[in-house]
């Protein structure tokens, strides 16, 4: 199967920042992928650049096979949430579902309508009027509705409050469910990619840290702590299971269980950029 | 994409309408009773001169005697040109500063419609309605003023008079030249929201292009549209009216009224009997404390001056309508095919 999304030495620059450095990443199809990092990370510059919003500097990115789009047929198998969901505040809830089935050939009005009814919001007020919840639901219902093959969202739920967060992940998770549909989606908050997740992607500074299925990172990883007794004392801190071979070659009384994801990525992000620095704490191998 | 074009602009269009309604009601109604006097002064029957001219001059002074024709005659120009920069302003410029400075852009360019297509439906709408628009208000306020274009076009009135319809700030306010004037001040506004990004800096700009356009091209270009005409006459003042005498230390400049009906006149010089541009000296006739009007002006006829008036005759006034008209459509052609080629290469930086 295609792999969602190729990068080969992606790189973005604006004026004088790199926003991205030498991306290489290759994303397997049927899976929703989680693409956390702190602010200002590259995780925007990334999915704009998947979805065609901007032209890559140097490198290249291919999306489901193909040139990221502007013809019409790629621009159709791809669905696109942006930061803060861009809607026009002067349009109605009705005139964006319009909007979808104008501009889009693939268009399911059922869907959009269902969904809409679902979330019990009036469809002829104004996208102006809704809530920041209302907007993301309404953003994600017109992706979805556009039945992509790729669903990409940047930071869909970043300004939302905890509850229509929750809703929006688990409604998101049912989408996924139903259709055949790859999704990838950035956020800078573990607990969201925790629920929908089962891929992840660590971008801090600009560069990939680790990619690979959520099961395979955490099986592949141990929070290392010294025995009760040790003079180490040294906080628990994860890492890979080649290294504890040999920690624990040397003392079987250190402990060493699964990380839960959150630790996992805490450790990732963390983690010195820098080449040459504390590399040795963290050394992922699958 | 045409029906989210017209969604987005549908208010607009309608306050448009509405203005646009209620100044064709003022200028239907007021412009009938100009048409009966022009008919029932007898200027289209006329047959001898002096005819003519009694017929022309009680039509124009009818026509001055109430203030109404006058307010309404400059304020149909004023206001043409006005509608023409409010387009640019407020349908052009916005159209994609307005995408752009809100992120909407990044919602309609991921529908399954590309984004030149986006482009060219809302710039073509936008434009062709806008064409539409002046060209409507203009036929309105050009049949309006015909009567005053015609008497005004003819020979033999007092040359203080309105100045005729060739004079380029009333050229640009009839026939075609406002719809193609309209194209240009559209795709203006739409390429610097394009280029500027936030819409009300883009308004801004367009008004003080759009405007020093005004001023710069009649002076600049418009002249050149075909070679002007001169005439050389002699100049006789002998004190009569229509003379313009100034003295200034040892120089003096002196010149005539010049009459060529419906002309565009360039320019006027005044030369001395071997060609060359005449600035004095003071005639001692002139310059005497003890000088009287007659002997001054009898002074300047012996020095045998001519009068060369460059101009554009009024035969050429339908020639200079389609050429600017059509260099305004050509430069709003480059101007799309710029915005075009600036839209698919353009960046979109993601809010950080």
């Amino acid at each position: 199967m295609t792999p969602v999304l190729v990068a080969d030495a992606l790189s973005k620059r604006y004026r004088t920042t790199w926003a991205l450095t030498d991306c290489n990443l290759s994303i397997p199809a049927g899976h929703v992928v989680g693409l956390v990092g702190p602010n200002g990370a590259g995780k925007s510059t990334l999915l704009n650049l998947a979805v065609g919003l901007t032209p890559p500097t140097s490198g290249s990115v291919e999306v489901l096979g193909r040139g990221p789009g502007s013809s019409r047929a790629q621009l159709a198998r791809v669905g696109f949430v942006a930061q803060n969901p861009s809607l026009y505040t002067a349009l109605s809830v009705v005139d964006h579902l319009k909007l979808g089935a104008r501009l889009n050939r693939t268009w399911d009005a059922p869907y959009a309508q269902r969904r809409i009814d679902r979330l019990g919001v009036d469809p002829g007020r104004r996208a102006g009027g809704l809530s920041g919840g209302q907007l993301a639901q309404l953003a994600l219902t017109m992706a979805i509705a556009k039945r992509p093959e790729l669903l990409i969202l940047d930071e869909p739920v970043a300004s939302v409050d905890p509850l229509a967060r929750r809703d929006f992940l688990t409604d998101l998770a049912d989408a996924v469910g139903e259709a055949d549909m790859s999704v990838i989606l950035s956020s800078h908050l573990i607990t969201d990619l925790e629920r929908v997740c089962d891929y992840l992607i660590v971008l801090t500074s600009a560069r990939v840290q680790v990619a690979g299925p959520v099961k395979e990172l955490l099986a592949g990883h141990r929070v290392v702590a010294p025995p009760d007794d040790a003079d180490d004392r040294r906080s628990p801190s994860v890492i890979s299971i080649g290294e504890l071979a040999d920690r624990a070659a040397q003392d079987p009384a250190w402990s060493a269980p699964q990380p839960s994801l959150e630790d996992l990525v805490l450790a990732y992000l963390s983690r010195d950029p820098t080449p040459g620095g504390n590399r040795t704490v963290l050394e992922a191998r699958q | 994409m045409i029906w989210l074009t017209w969604r987005q602009f549908r208010t607009q269009a309608m306050v448009a309408l509405g203005v646009l309604a209620g100044v064709a009601v003022l200028f239907c109604l007021t412009g009938q009773n100009l048409h009966q006097i022009f008919d029932s002064s007898g200027i289209a029957t006329c047959r001898s001169a002096d005819a003519c001219s009694a017929a022309q001059s009680a039509f124009l002074d009818r026509v001055k005697g109430d203030s109404l024709y006058p307010v309404l005659y400059f304020a149909g120009i004023g206001g043409s040109y006005l509608a023409l920069a409010a387009m640019g302003m407020f349908w052009g410029a916005p159209l994609i500063a307005r995408e752009l400075e809100a992120g909407t852009f990044r919602l309609t360019w991921n529908q399954s419609t590309t984004r030149t297509r986006w482009l060219a439906v809302k710039l073509g709408v936008i434009t062709l309605t806008g064409m539409a628009a002046a060209g409507l208000c203009s036929w309105l306020i050009t049949w309006w003023s015909g009567p005053i274009d015609r008497a005004d076009a003819m020979p033999g009135y007092n040359t203080q008079a309105i100045p005729n319809r060739f004079n380029p700030l009333i050229f640009g306010a009839r026939d075609v030249l406002p719809v193609g004037c309209a194209a240009f001040a559209l795709v203006l506004g739409i390429t610097i929201g394009l280029l500027v990004r936030r819409t009300l800096p883009a308004m801004a700009v367009t008004f003080a292009v759009f405007v020093a356009a005004l001023v710069v091209l009649p002076v600049t270009v418009w002249p050149h549209i075909a070679t002007p005409q001169h005439t050389v006459t002699e100049l006789r003042t002998s004190g009569g009216p229509g003379t313009h005498y100034d003295q200034e230390g040892s120089r003096m400049s002196v010149s005539m009224e010049v009459n060529i009906p419906g002309a565009w006149v360039l320019s006027t010089q005044t030369v001395d009997p071997a060609g060359r541009p005449f600035t004095g000296p003071v005639t001692p006739a002139c310059a005497a404390t003890n000088a009287t009007p007659q002997a001054c002006f009898a002074s300047i006829d012996r020095l045998n001056l001519r009068q060369v008036v460059t101009y554009q005759p009024a035969s050429r006034y339908w020639r200079f309508q389609w050429s600017e008209t059509a260099a305004y459509l050509v430069l709003a052609g480059i101007m799309t095919a710029f915005c075009i080629r600036r839209i698919r290469l353009s960046e979109a930086r993601p809010a950080q």
